[in-house]
């Protein structure tokens, strides 16, 4: 089996306990970061929009990355606990050479049970069903510095969503030559 | 057996008496007897009209029919398995996280730089 790493788990104590601080409410919360050997950084947050109280929106519900070597590319995985489901998308980055450009690529979820509950130790998430979207979007092309907003779920009326949003840093590798 | 005495007569002499024959004159009839003045409608002279094209052409318009036929069903074969992947497809999940609905499609907005919001 093949060993995976999560860096980094955004799990609704930890969101529990910023809803509670004083000016977060409605805020985004920075969950974690990833950080790809060809040097480029995406930095994920979850937001909802518009604003609301935070325990009721994610209780029971997670947002997890997990990544396994050569950490090329990194698994976002939702779960919701309660209703014993999850889904998610794979991310993985390619610079454009000579360019500032960086080419992100959004896939389907790779991830199985078996592995996320390899990882996950005491949660248990056998039996968890495993949402397969629809459909996933084209590779895009975004600048050093932009943001890349993705709406994850929708209220049944449409009026309030969870969004993630995966800020693009690129730090190319120092040439000694410049 | 009839002996019938004949001049002869060397070529240049029969030239020049077929130079003074005077064929006898065509009668009437003769031109609607070679020609008939039929009054065919214009869809009967269209349904027996023919063309000829060489074989080799024939079959290879035969062949290019065949396979446009051919491409033309499994294209309409083919997008009527679209149509239904897609009908599929377009159907979100159905269990809601707390909730919320997960989206049928992730659907990249890019943020430039220079525009997001602090």
């Amino acid at each position: 089996m093949r060993v995976i790493k999560v860096t980094g788990i955004f799990a609704i104590a930890v969101l529990c306990a910023a809803a509670e601080k004083p000016g977060l409410q409605g805020a985004k919360f920075v969950s974690h970061s990833m950080g790809f050997p060809n040097g480029v950084s995406i930095k994920a947050t979850v937001a909802v929009e518009p604003p609301a109280p935070l325990k009721s929106v994610f209780e029971n519900m997670s947002f997890a990355i997990y990544v396994n070597a050569p950490y090329e590319t990194y698994h976002r995985v939702i779960e919701d606990s309660s209703r014993r489901a999850y889904f998610g998308y794979d991310i993985s980055t390619e610079p454009i050479p000579n360019t500032d450009r960086i080419r992100v690529t959004i896939a389907p979820l790779s991830m199985t049970v078996d592995e996320l509950e390899a990882d996950q130790g005491a949660q248990k998430v056998s039996g968890f069903r495993f949402l397969v979207l629809p459909r996933y979007p084209a590779p895009v092309i975004v600048e050093n510095g932009d943001t890349i907003a993705l709406d994850l779920l929708v209220s049944p009326d449409g009026k309030q969503k969870i969004v993630d949003y995966l800020e693009i840093s690129y730090k190319p590798a120092t040439n000694p030559k410049h | 057996m009839e002996n019938r005495e004949r001049p002869d007569l060397t070529d240049p002499e029969l030239d020049a008496l077929l130079h003074t024959w005077k064929t006898p004159i065509a009668p009437p009839r003769l031109r609607s007897a070679v020609f008939p003045k039929q009054s065919v409608a214009w869809y009967r002279r269209w349904w027996a009209a023919s063309v000829r094209i060489p074989l080799p052409v024939a079959a290879v318009v035969c062949a290019l029919l065949l396979i446009a036929g051919w491409q033309w069903g499994t294209r309409k074969e083919r997008a009527r398995a679209e149509s239904v992947l897609n009908s599929l497809a377009s159907a979100p999940p159905s269990v809601t996280f707390q909730g919320f609905l997960p989206v049928a499609e992730l659907r990249p907005r890019i943020i430039r730089s220079h525009h997001a919001r602090n």
